[in-house]
C-alpha cells in the first residue's frame, strides 16, 4: 500500500491571506505502478448548498521514483478566508492525488487574517449588530 | 422515491417527445416518398367541390385528370399522398381556379406504378416541426440522465477527490434557462407560422373591395373533442357565399379573422340565422386575391389571439438575448476591470481623489474568482437596484399570467364539469391552493403597479467596492413624492446563500447573518436627502460568489408609508478581503 504524506513547515496549520504556504510532499510507493502524485491547494465549501471548489495551485510530480519527496512553496492568495456559517462553511485543503488509482491524501489549514476560521454563527448569535457602526 | 418521481417526471417529457416525433417523421417519410416520381403532363378532366361528410372539414375536391405513357393513357382522381379535406372553403376555391377542366397542369407518375398518379405533391418543410418535439425529448432525456448520473457523482464527490467546480459555472448555470427560453421562442415561431397569414389578412380586410355577395348555404358547425373519457363541444359559424369578379364565380365561407371555433352555439346560432340561404349582402373580397373574401371584416377581441404567439416568442427571444449580453458585459467588465489598472489616472472621473485604493487593485480583484463582479469597476457610482419598478410590474405579471393560465385550464374543465351537471369534487379541492396562489399572484401584481408612484431612491457610493475594516460612505436622494415617507431607513446587509438540488427542484436558502444600521430618521430633511459613513466590520467574512453557495452583501432601503406599498429597494455591493483594498483609510 503506498503512503503519501504532506508535512508543513513547522507543523503550521493556519495561515494568513498572501502567505507562503511551504511544506514537503514525501511518498512511499512500495511498488505499486504511480504515474503522476499532483498536490493541489483548494478551498471547497461544505454544508447544505450542493459543494463548490476552486484548485488555486497545482505541483505536479511526473514519475515519480519509488521513494522520494518534494518541497513546496505555495503563495495564498488574499482570500476567501476560512469561514463557518449557517447554511455552508469554506475549507481549505492540500490535496495529493495520485493516478493512476486516484488515491487520495488531505491535509486541512485555516486560512483568515485572525488566524483563526471566521464565525458567521458567532455573529449571528451575538443579535443585531451594534446600531451605528460609524465613523 | 425522489429519483423514481424525476423519472416520471422527465419521462413524460420525453415520451411526448418522441411520439410526436415519430408521427412527424412518418408523416415526411410518407410525403417524401413521391418526391422521387418523374413529372408528366397532364389534362384536367373534370373538377367541381365536394361534401367531404366531415362535420368539422366538410369542404373537399374532387378532379379527375387524363396522362400518357409509353403509348398508354391512364386516369387518376388523386390529387396529393393523402386526402385533404377542409374547414375553410379557400383553398378549395384556389385549386378550382388552378383545375380547370382542359388545362394542362403537371402531375408526378410513380414509376413502379403507371396507374398511380399525384396532382400536389406535398411540402417536405413539415419535416423541420421535428425540432419542436426534439426538445422536449432532449429536456427528458437530460433531466432522467442528471437524475441517476448526477446523484451518483454528487455522492462520489463527498467521498473522494474534491473536483474543481468553479470554471464550470458559466456552462452549467445557462444550460437551463437557455432550455426554457429556447422552448418559448421555438412555441412562439411556431405558433406563429400558422397565424402570419389569418393576422396580415386580418388587418387588411377593412381595406378590401366590398362585393355583392349570396348566401347559399349557413349553419352551425360543431366540433367534438373528448378528453378523459368526456366529450365536449365547440361551434363555428359556416356561412357559405358565392360573389363575382371579373365574369368569375368565387366562393368562400370565411366569415372573420382569425377562424377557429369556441363554445357557446347561442351566439353563433343568432349569426347564421341572420344569413339564410338566398339573402344578398355585401361581403369583402381580397383585390390582389379573389378567392380570399370575408364578411365581417372587422377585427374583434379575438384578434388577441394574434398576439399570444408573438408574447411566446418576445420572451424567449429577450430571455436569450438577455442571457448572452449579460456574458458578454460579464467578459466587457472583466477586460475593462484589467484595462483601469494601466489607464493613466490623470484621465480617471476621479483624479481628484488620491491614491484610489479599489482602482489600483482593480486587477487584483479580477484575479480573485470566488469575488463577484464588481459594479462600476470599484469606482465612484450611482448604484442599480436589483429590480426595476418596472421590472417588478412585469416579473409579477409575467408569473402571474404564467401560473394563472395553467391553472386555468383545469378550472375551465372544472367549470364545464359542473355545466354538465356532474361536477369533479376532487379536482375542485384539489385546486384550491393553486387558485389561493393565483389570486396571490394577482394582487401582487397589483401591489408593484401601486408602487410605480412611489418616490424613486437615488443612492451613489464613493466605491462600490469595500474592503473589511474600509469605510463606505453613500449619499442618499429621494425624489417624487417624498412627503408621503413617514420614516427612511438604510441598513447594510450580509446574507449566505445556497442552494441545492432535492430530487428534481433546486431550492434556495438564506440567511442574514450581520445587520448593520446605517440611517434610521423620520426628520424630513435627512430623509429626502443625505450623506452617511460606515465602517464594514473587519472580523466579519467577505463576499463570495461560487455557482452553489454565495456571501452577499447589500445595501437596504426602505421607506415606510402608510397603507400602501412601502420604498425598498436593494443595491448589492462587493465586500472584498482586506488585503485587496488596503484596509487604512476610505474605500474610495
Amino acid at each position: 500500500m503506498s503512503d503519501v504524506r504532506i508535512e508543513l513547515e513547522e507543523g503550521r496549520d493556519t495561515f494568513r491571506p498572501r502567505e507562503q504556504l511551504r511544506g514537503r510532499l514525501r511518498w512511499d510507493l512500495a511498488g505499486e505502478r504511480v504515474e503522476t502524485i499532483r498536490l493541489e491547494l483548494l478551498w471547497h465549501t461544505q454544508g447544505k448548498g450542493t459543494r463548490d471548489a476552486d484548485v488555486v495551485e497545482t505541483l505536479t510530480v511526473e514519475n515519480p521514483p519509488t521513494r522520494g519527496e518534494r518541497a513546496f512553496a505555495f503563495s495564498l492568495p488574499a482570500g476567501p478566508y476560512s469561514f463557518s456559517g449557517k447554511l455552508f462553511s469554506v475549507l481549505w485543503t492540500l490535496q495529493a492525488v495520485s493516478e493512476p488509482g486516484d488515491e487520495v491524501v488531505q491535509h486541512g489549514i485555516v486560512l483568515s487574517p485572525t488566524g483563526t476560521e471566521v464565525d458567521l454563527t458567532a455573529e449571528a448569535d451575538a443579535g443585531a449588530a451594534p446600531a451605528l457602526d460609524r465613523s | 422515491m425522489g429519483k423514481g418521481c424525476g423519472t416520471l417526471f422527465f419521462g413524460v417529457f420525453l415520451a411526448f417527445g418522441l411520439g410526436f416525433t415519430g408521427l412527424i417523421v412518418k408523416a415526411t417519410l410518407r410525403n417524401s416518398d413521391a418526391h422521387g416520381w418523374p413529372q408528366h403532363r397532364c389534362t384536367i378532366e373534370t373538377s367541381e367541390p365536394r361534401d367531404t361528410g366531415s362535420d368539422s372539414a366538410p369542404y373537399g375536391l374532387a378532379v379527375t385528370y387524363r396522362y400518357e405513357i409509353g403509348g398508354q393513357s391512364f386516369t387518376s382522381s388523386q390529387i396529393g399522398t393523402s386526402s385533404a379535406s377542409h374547414g375553410d372553403y379557400t383553398p378549395v376555391q384556389r385549386a378550382l381556379d388552378r383545375y380547370v377542366p382542359g388545362a394542362a397542369v403537371p402531375c408526378w407518375v410513380n414509376p413502379q406504378n403507371h396507374a398511380d398518379a399525384i396532382l400536389e405533391q406535398s411540402s417536405r418543410a413539415i419535416g423541420l416541426f421535428v425540432l419542436l418535439p426534439l426538445v422536449f425529448v432532449l429536456v427528458g432525456a437530460g433531466g432522467i440522465y442528471g437524475v441517476w448520473v448526477g446523484s451518483a457523482a454528487a455522492t462520489k464527490v463527498r467521498a473522494d477527490r474534491i473536483q474543481d467546480t468553479v470554471g464550470r459555472k458559466s456552462a452549467a448555470t445557462a444550460v437551463v434557462p437557455a432550455i426554457f427560453f429556447g422552448l418559448f421562442l421555438a412555441v412562439g415561431l411556431g405558433v406563429g407560422y400558422f397565424l402570419v397569414d389569418d393576422a396580415r389578412n386580418a388587418f387588411e380586410a377593412p381595406r378590401w373591395t366590398p362585393t355583392p355577395c349570396t348566401v347559399e348555404a349557413s349553419n352551425v358547425r360543431e366540433h367534438e373533442s373528448t378528453s378523459d373519457g368526456h366529450t365536449s363541444y365547440t361551434y363555428s359559424v359556416d356561412i357559405l357565399y358565392r360573389y363575382q369578379v371579373g365574369g368569375h364565380t368565387y366562393r368562400s365561407n370565411r366569415w372573420r379573422f382569425p377562424g377557429g371555433s369556441s363554445s357557446g352555439r347561442g351566439a353563433k346560432q343568432a349569426i347564421v340565422d341572420e344569413y339564410p340561404p338566398g339573402r344578398d349582402f355585401t361581403c369583402y373580397v381580397n383585390p390582389r386575391d379573389p378567392a380570399l373574401a370575408v364578411i365581417q371584416p372587422r377585427v374583434g377581441a379575438s384578434a388577441l389571439l394574434f398576439a399570444l404567439p408573438l408574447v411566446f416568442a418576445l420572451v424567449g427571444a429577450g430571455g436569450l438575448f438577455g442571457m448572452l449580453r449579460s456574458r458578454g458585459q460579464d467578459r466587457r467588465q472583466a477586460q475593462s476591470t484589467a484595462r483601469d489598472e494601466f489607464a493613466d489616472p490623470a484621465r480617471g472621473r476621479h483624479a481628484s481623489v488620491a491614491a484610489s485604493p479599489s482602482r489600483v487593485a482593480s486587477a487584483a480583484l479580477a484575479a480573485e474568482s470566488y469575488l463577484p463582479k464588481v459594479p462600476g469597476g470599484g469606482g465612484a457610482l450611482t448604484l442599480e437596484p436589483q429590480s426595476t419598478p418596472f421590472g417588478r410590474v412585469f416579473g409579477m405579471l409575467f408569473v402571474a399570467l404564467f401560473w394563472n393560465g395553467i391553472v386555468s385550464v383545469f378550472v375551465w374543465q372544472l367549470v364545464l364539469s359542473f355545466q354538465r351537471g356532474s361536477p369533479e369534487w376532487f379536482l375542485a379541492i384539489f385546486l384550491i391552493p393553486f387558485e389561493l396562489i393565483g389570486l396571490a399572484l394577482i394582487g401582487g401584481f397589483f401591489w408593484s403597479v401601486l408602487a410605480l408612484a412611489n418616490p424613486r431612491a437615488t443612492v451613489s457610493l464613493r466605491s462600490a467596492c469595500v474592503p473589511l475594516g474600509g469605510e463606505l460612505e453613500l449619499r442618499w436622494e429621494l425624489s417624487g413624492r417624498t412627503h408621503v415617507i413617514e420614516r427612511l431607513t438604510i441598513h447594510l446587509e450580509g446574507v449566505e446563500e445556497v442552494s441545492y438540488r432535492r430530487g428534481t427542484s433546486t431550492h434556495t436558502e438564506r440567511n442574514t447573518f450581520r445587520k448593520i444600521e446605517i440611517v434610521n430618521t423620520d426628520d424630513r430633511r435627512e430623509l429626502e436627502q443625505g450623506r452617511e459613513r460606515v465602517t464594514v466590520p473587519a472580523g466579519t467574512i467577505h463576499s463570495f460568489e461560487a455557482p452553489n453557495n454565495k456571501i452577499t452583501w447589500n445595501l437596504v432601503l426602505e421607506g415606510e408609508i402608510r397603507r400602501w406599498p412601502n420604498v425598498s429597494e436593494k443595491y448589492p455591493i462587493v465586500v472584498v478581503p482586506a488585503e485587496l483594498g488596503g484596509a487604512s483609510g476610505s474605500a474610495a
